[in-house]
């Protein structure tokens, strides 16, 4: 019976958390005038030239490359410097780790809206608008309260057995560090890098305010090209939101085991 | 811990580089907007005179803004809102999804597929689903249940509940993935003598699971309340805090008020009393968890 | 072993530094050497204008090879949001789509916008060319021009014939009275919806209560309301929430209006499920697969004096940047007068059925009947306003304006509430 109302529960669920996207991946092979014609229907025909017209229109091939390249840099230095951050706090004694630690995630805080006028003038002054740069550097800094807030509750619940062990052998602190505390550390390091892989991937906002050009588009605003004056281009779209999911998925079903390997291997550690 | 007092300089190493970008890029420009909300001005930020007025912004505010307390109450509700539903489900699924059962991995992708997407795929999937022709309405029709339609996102007694539905229905994958990481490290002995002893299941829930699992529940608790206080995209292309801002949070009179209202001042105070806000909810977060995690 | 990680270690990081650098300084150059023109416009490709953006494009290159033009278009929400934030911190586009709103003054006053009546001055064959009142709409009570109109416009009822018919109307309705009769007709067809209106989109409900304001108070009234001659809370803005309500009460918007947008209010007219759209004349281009007619927006019958104003004038506007490189701006404001002359402004109107703010010799093969008919109603206008808010200084009266144009047509307000409401934030600017 519990075995019975779990399943029919996880049934309800999946439907309604993947429908959406099912949805949406109809939509995408309508016609316009299909969309709010039959809504529910498979369309008349499936309209496979949508993912070509937005590829095209939306100019996504390149969206790609920018938004792989900015997301992959970013990914990796908010990890290594979150990490460092997040290190020195959980473990090393120091005087004013707390207020560090408090400086730093009170940017978890922060909505981006509120300090994107000051971000924008800094980028002019800086003569940095319109680079990939600066967006990678905003993005960085960004990404590093809600890591360190991660990371570092993660890395004290690490039993500090083995790390007195590694002193005792005679490591020091940077030994220690990429020894011990990092590969103790691997599932909120993947699950760091699916957390940002996500947030820079979508990040729409700042972009759009500090990419001007059409060949340094990221992916979010290559969306936002369907959005017409007074309504939306839905077939299009729903298939430029399809083409760019893809990637995403891809990241996470490949990190998905990691984290899942890593989170077993420390359980039975434990 | 050790203080490692000969190493200093490999202390400043790790972490001078996350601090000088943090600091510069992110931190200087909230200080700013701070600074700023002290002031007052018109027109454009960069050229517009500047003058202090100290609270000036935020009496006015409080006083004769005529969509700040609509925009604050708002927001706490949709705080509440995804408090309540967001937790639970988020911990049931994980529950669920650690309990042995079949397919585990294939059930984890699919809770988790929401947060992968992007707020604009997201709230246009919704603006479908809530349409006045849209799934919701047209399911209902179906079971012939046609006397309950209406117009989700227009009508103000329903428009921002179906805005906090989105939100969960984002992120309680998320918090899914962080339950479970939690709970895998519970070992599975414990759980089993429990059940051996014949304590029934919400027992083991609420005696032994939560508490051990308190630091995870308190990061996804504060997760969600400054998550859903600083949400904007989403509501932002569903509904622009309309109609007649009906649906108006924090984030989007702020929005309006810098960009659209030409008020940059007020923008920027609404903006600092987010944070404040937010900086708020998380010390007392702090004070009333103070319970020790349970060792094992 | 230890070393080779750490080895590995340092070289990533100092690979992906080198990278980051790189494309810092390559993106510096890139930007040196070629004259670029960056034109922030809400034409997307899918705007019914896409089309005639690439044609003019095209015909500026031929004139202009040494300019590379940046096109960046976003919907208009984002627009207004970049060129805000562009203009605060400093990194402007060089041309520019804006719409009338005293907003714009925050960037005039802050002496960002080049004030174009020199470059109108210097070129009469183009300066004469535009429509009348066509260059007065960006004065915002300067002596400058701060912009210049690419569209002109006329609010007014689009219908489809074949219903009409169906419905037993011979002739489309000119009082409101009439029009009272023959939305009871198209009631009575099955599975229509007289006249949606996308209550959702805000908009929508401001340009019918400015509509209905402008019939009943005449468009001097709006301007009497700005400078704070007539109350708000006063029997002119009360009458018209009054009529507002009025079209809910006799169906004519179905049930379903408060949920609706402007695209669905496309979507059902064009798929033959509604039989009057109240729009712009924009909406030429946006009509499909409809045997469609004009009206113009019903008079009341015991307000014959009000037949002649209309919600009219001009939109999709050209800003240009001030303080360029003056090989920057000349490049800017050839492009702007390409758009706004005789060809570009035909180009406009063929491609997408929009009546251009200025004269062209549009091949009527190519813009159609209902242009014609569109363009010829406009000879019977006597006085024309543009939004309510339009003359209105304070945003957030304006704002409010809107709000409550929204709430009271969803019923959520009574006529005399809103109107309370809205003297309220007057009285507290």
């Amino acid at each position: 019976m519990n075995r019975f109302i779990i399943g029919l529960v996880l049934a309800l669920m999946f439907v309604i958390f993947i429908y959406p996207l099912i949805l949406t991946l109809i939509v995408s092979f309508k016609v316009k005038s299909e969309v709010w014609g039959d809504f529910f229907g498979l369309p008349e025909q499936f309209q496979f030239h949508n993912y070509s017209d937005a590829w095209k229109q939306g100019h996504i091939g390149t969206a790609f490359f920018n938004s792989f390249y900015i997301t992959i840099v970013t990914m990796f230095f908010q990890i290594i410097l979150s990490a460092m951050i997040s290190f020195v706090i959980a473990r090393v004694k120091i005087r004013y780790s707390n207020v560090l630690y408090l400086f730093v995630t009170a940017g978890v805080m922060i909505p981006i809206h509120a300090i994107l006028l000051p971000v924008a003038r800094r980028a002019v002054n800086l003569g940095m608008s319109n680079t990939h740069f600066y967006l990678i550097c905003v993005y960085i800094a960004g990404g590093i309260p809600w890591l360190v807030f991660l990371m570092t509750s993660y890395m004290q619940s690490i039993p500090e057995t083995l790390e007195e062990a590694s002193i005792i052998d005679g490591c020091g602190l940077f030994q220690m560090f990429t020894h011990v505390t990092l590969p103790l550390s691997k599932p909120i390091l993947l699950t760091s890098a699916i957390i940002t892989f996500i947030g820079s991937y979508n990040e729409l906002l700042i972009a759009m305010v500090l990419l001007n050009s059409q060949v340094k588009k990221t992916i979010p605003l290559a969306l936002s090209a369907f959005v017409g004056y007074h309504d939306v281009n839905f077939p299009l779209m729903t298939a430029a939101i399809i083409i760019s999911i893809i990637p995403t998925m891809f990241i996470y079903l490949l990190f998905q085991e990691k984290v899942e390997q890593g989170l077993t291997a420390g359980a039975v550690k434990g | 811990m050790r203080t490692f007092k000969k190493q200093n300089p490999v202390i400043a190493a790790f972490l001078l580089p996350g601090l000088l970008m943090y600091g510069y890029f992110f931190a200087l420009p909230v200080l700013q907007t701070l600074w700023e909300s002290m002031f007052y001005w018109k027109g454009l930020s960069s050229t517009a005179k500047k003058e202090f007025i100290g609270a000036g912004n935020y009496i006015y505010l409080i006083g004769k803004d005529p969509y700040f307390w609509k925009a604050f109450g708002n927001t706490v509700y949709l705080m509440v809102g995804s408090l309540l539903l967001q937790v639970p489900l988020g911990f049931i699924l994980a529950l669920i999804l650690n309990s042995g059962i079949r397919g585990k991995r294939f059930f984890n992708i699919a809770f988790f597929m929401p947060y992968v997407l992007s707020a604009t795929s997201v709230a246009l999937m919704w603006r479908f689903i809530y349409h006045p022709e849209g799934l919701i309405n047209q399911f209902l029709q179906l079971v012939g249940l046609s006397g309950l339609t209406n117009s989700w996102l227009a009508d103000p007694s329903t428009n921002i509940t179906a805005i906090v539905l989105v939100g969960v229905w984002q992120g309680a994958g998320f918090l899914m993935i962080l339950f479970l990481a939690g709970l895998v490290n519970i070992p599975k002995e414990i759980l089993e003598s429990c059940r051996i002893e014949g304590a029934r299941p919400y027992q083991v829930v609420f005696r032994i699971i939560i508490p051990m699992l308190w630091p995870v529940v308190i990061t996804v608790i504060t997760l969600v309340m400054i998550n859903s206080v600083k949400s904007f995209d989403i509501i932002w292309i569903l509904t622009r805090g309309g109609p007649f801002h009906s649906t108006e949070v924090l984030t989007t009179w702020m929005y309006q008020l810098g960009f659209n209202l030409s008020q940059p001042a007020r923008g920027t105070a609404v903006a600092s009393f987010i944070f404040l806000f937010v900086l708020l909810l998380s010390v007392v977060i702090r004070k009333v968890s103070r319970r020790d995690s349970v060792e094992y | 072993m230890l070393k080779k990680r750490t080895l590995n270690i340092v070289l990533l990081i100092a690979l992906s530094a080198a990278a980051l650098w790189a494309a810092g300084s390559k993106e510096g150059a890139e930007e040196s050497q070629a004259l670029t023109l960056r034109v922030l416009s809400v034409y997307t490709p899918d705007h019914a204008v896409g089309p005639a953006v690439e044609q003019i494009n095209q015909l500026f290159a031929e004139t202009h090879p040494d300019v590379t033009i940046e096109m960046q278009t976003m919907g208009a929400d984002d627009l207004k949001q970049v060129l805000r934030t562009d203009f605060d911190s400093g990194n402007p586009p060089a041309v520019f789509n804006f719409w009338a709103d005293n907003s714009n003054l925050d960037f005039i006053e802050a002496g960002r916008w080049l004030d174009l009546s020199g470059v109108l001055a210097a070129d009469p064959a183009w300066k004469d060319n535009f429509l009348p009142g066509a260059l007065g709409v960006h004065g915002y009570d300067t002596s400058g021009v701060w912009g210049l109109p690419q569209a002109s416009f006329v609010l007014g009822m689009y219908y489809n014939k074949d219903l009409f018919v169906k419905a037993g109307i011979s002739n489309p309705p000119e009082t409101m009275e009439e029009l009272y009769m023959d939305i009871d007709k198209l009631k009575a067809l099955d599975g229509i919806t007289p006249w949606p209106i996308g209550n959702m989109d805000g908009w929508r409900s401001v340009h019918l209560f400015a509509s209905l304001f402008y019939k009943i108070n005449g468009t001097d009234a709006a301007t009497l309301a700005a400078e704070r001659k007539i109350r708000h809370d006063g029997p002119e803005v009360v009458n018209t929430y009054k009529a507002m309500q009025d079209l809910v009460e006799s169906g004519a918007f179905g049930d379903q209006y408060t949920g609706l947008g402007y695209a669905d209010e496309i979507a059902l007219f064009n798929e033959g499920k509604s039989a009057i759209r109240f729009s712009g004349s924009w909406t030429l281009g946006e009509i499909d697969g409809v045997d469609t007619g004009f009206f113009p927006f019903p008079y009341f019958k015991e307000l014959p004096q009000f037949e002649g104003d209309w919600f009219a004038g001009f939109a999709d506007s050209w800003g240009i940047a001030s303080d360029m490189d003056p090989a920057l701006e000349a490049a800017a404001v050839d492009y702007v007068k390409l758009w706004t002359g005789p060809e570009g402004s035909r180009i406009f109107a063929e491609e997408a059925k929009n009546i251009p703010a200025a004269n062209a010799d549009v091949d009527p093969e190519k813009t159609g009947d209902l242009f014609a008919t569109v363009v010829s109603s406009m000879s019977s206008i006597t006085n024309s306003e543009v939004d309510f808010a339009t003359p209105e200084r304070s945003k957030l009266v304006a704002d409010q304006v809107g709000a409550n144009a929204q709430a009271v047509l969803a019923m959520e307000m009574t006529p005399e509430e809103a109107a309370k409401k809205l003297q309220q934030v007057v009285d507290s600017e």
